[in-house]
């Protein structure tokens, strides 16, 4: 423990509600970076392994994981208040509800002007490309799209780190250029209040606490589940003409949060890949040298369907992505200069090119740090004689993963007594074997009571 | 440490196994995430070689804080010139083996680049034992 304490300290927006976890193990075992364990019958989380991506919440069946937000009232401390917006918030509306219900009822309950995050899309795209030029740029370049995967990658596969495009997401790089707009009309910087709207846990904590950079430019975050249930009632009885979907100028950036939308505009030795169990696998190969080598790009998004499946994301993944596609196949926009003026209009062209060198600027992330934690310890020494015991516990542990001890795995089990964390006794398969007379019974109870907090539910 | 693995002449599906292994077992050790490239890249040329050119092999691995010594050690064709075989492009590789994207004879020359020290021993007829060796510290 010693070694974790001299670690910073990682923040995170998923918390256990520990009236309501049961200890179950569901989030314990689907975890990707081994972060959950079960003690005193509840559910806890390393900080320094997790990387916020929500596979834990997505498995627990008690409500028992819930995600940090700013209060909604915050906004009110702006007078001009912008509500940032992933496409996928349009995407939770069939073709009945257009693009411009969504933005009027995000006006609705207070906001004053409403900007899509693809319209960054184009000058992320730009800066990616630039950085492609660089001599320190590794391929395959790794996207810096998804805020679960460049810390999956921080914890699991440090080695991997230089194939980032050290690029700002685009939800930086838009809230930088629409604060820039908006400062352009004359409105007082320090009276802009930027809110982006996030789909998942893992946004959360890249705007709270950014990695590679010192300071986010979004004032705060509304959960997209919060603002759907706001904006619900709005979009669905808003019956006025402007309320058809409508296609923004470049429809494909659209799609540019599903998987794919980032390949799609690339040529075929770009590869995209959802879901994070599959995106470690490949991760893998890649470490081990056994990726293709014709593969320049990855687009690694951690949720199954990318965004769309966000684990704030109200409605059915595949739904949102019908509904996204929808979008994209409409017919070009007919609307005049004039009219996309008109503060009733959804306002989707995409800005402009980065000619401006404070966004220039403003683009590129610092050298990103490992936060390896699958070491025994930082001592190599160390780490073989932890290894050596490690060995000789796995002999007589029963492999059988049942998650009693309160580790997902019997090898997480040895690792955590090898680490001096876990105790042996807490094999309740051993105990059984073991036990023959009363005192190893009480022995017995007690340590899967400090385990699961009781023996039964009578407790 | 010692860590040993078989590996099979011919069973592409696996080979990268003992690679992968090594790896993980690396990164539990802490090793710079500079060296465990290396040994990475060095260990998977070599681990394929035994699979698209022998018939089986051993390899042992032998990690200490100060080096890491990994013993490729197969029965096989041997290599008649290695002179040759450290060229790059130079191949023997079988069509069936180009074919699946292995034998493309970068293996050798990029295995050295990777090692800090490399002892290949062969006999033609018999096998190759080949020596990588990695500094640490």
């Amino acid at each position: 423990m010693t070694t974790h304490n001299k670690r910073p300290f990682f923040h995170h927006a998923l918390r256990i509600n520990k009236n309501k976890c049961i200890g179950c193990t569901h989030c314990m075992r689907t975890c990707p970076t081994d972060a959950i364990r079960i003690r005193g019958g509840k559910a806890s989380v390393n900080p320094d392994k997790c990387v916020d991506c929500g596979m834990c919440m997505i498995s627990c069946k008690h409500d028992a994981i819930i995600v940090e937000q700013d209060d909604f009232q915050k906004i009110f401390n702006y007078k001009c208040r912008v509500a940032l917006v992933p496409s996928v918030l349009m995407g939770q509306f069939d073709e009945k509800s257009g693009t411009r219900s969504v933005f009027e009822g995000l006006k609705s309950v207070g906001f004053t002007h409403v900007y899509e995050v693809s319209r960054a899309s184009s000058l992320f795209e730009e800066a990616q490309k630039e950085f492609e030029k660089r001599p320190d740029a590794e391929f395959p370049l790794i996207s810096s799209f998804c805020p679960a995967v460049i810390r999956l990658i921080q914890v699991r596969f440090p080695s991997l780190l230089k194939h980032i495009a050290l690029i700002k997401p685009p939800l930086d790089i838009a809230a930088a250029h629409c604060r820039n707009e908006l400062k352009k009309t004359g409105i007082n910087p320090a009276e802009i209040g930027i809110f982006y709207v996030s789909p998942c846990a893992a946004k959360i904590v890249a705007i709270k606490h950014p990695v590679g950079e010192k300071k986010s430019s979004i004032d705060g975050v509304i959960n997209m589940d919060l603002v759907y249930n706001k904006i619900y009632s709005f979009v669905s009885n808003d019956k006025a003409d402007s309320g058809k979907l409508c296609r923004p100028a470049d429809n494909t950036h659209v799609a540019w949060e599903l998987t794919g939308g980032e390949c799609i505009r690339r040529d075929n030795h770009a590869m995209a890949i959802d879901g994070i169990h599959n995106v470690i696998e490949i991760l893998d190969k890649l470490e081990n040298g056994d990726l293709d080598e014709n593969i320049n790009f990855l687009e690694l998004r951690a949720c199954d369907e990318s965004c769309a499946g966000g684990i704030l994301v109200p409605g059915n993944r595949f739904l949102t992505v019908r509904n996204l596609l929808q979008r994209v196949n409409l017919p070009p926009c007919d609307k005049s200069e004039e009219e996309k003026d008109n503060p009733a209009c959804a306002n989707c062209s995409l800005f402009g090119k980065c000619g401006n060198e404070y966004l220039k600027e403003a683009f590129n992330l610092e050298k990103l740090q490992p936060r390896s934690m699958l070491s025994l310890d930082d001592d190599m020494e160390k780490a073989l004689e932890k290894m050596e015991h490690v060995d000789t516990i796995m002999q007589v542990l029963p492999n059988i993963d049942c998650g009693m001890c309160g580790s997902p795995s019997c090898q997480s089990l040895a690792e955590d007594i090898a680490r001096g964390i876990a105790e042996i006794d807490q094999c309740v398969f051993l105990r059984i074997t073991a036990t023959k007379d009363a005192e190893d019974v009480k022995t017995l109870k007690e340590s899967v009571r400090n385990v699961w907090g009781r023996i039964n539910n009578n407790e | 440490m010692k860590f040993e693995y078989h590996v099979e002449g011919g069973d592409f599906l696996n080979a990268g196994n003992a690679s992968g292994n090594i790896k993980k077992v690396l990164k539990k050790l802490n090793v710079d995430t500079g060296v465990l490239k290396r040994v990475v890249v060095a260990l998977y040329e070599a681990e394929v070689n035994i699979v698209a050119h022998a018939y089986r092999g051993t390899i042992t691995a032998d990690i200490s804080p100060k080096k890491i010594e990994i013993v490729l050690d197969d029965e096989g064709p041997g290599i008649p010139d290695i002179g040759l075989a450290m060229q790059q492009g130079y191949s023997t590789a079988s069509t069936k083996v180009r074919e699946m994207g292995f034998g493309a004879g970068m293996g050798l020359p990029n295995i050295k680049a990777n090692v800090d020290d490399m002892k290949i021993e062969t006999e033609v007829g018999k096998g190759t034992k080949l020596t990588l060796s990695f500094n640490l510290g």
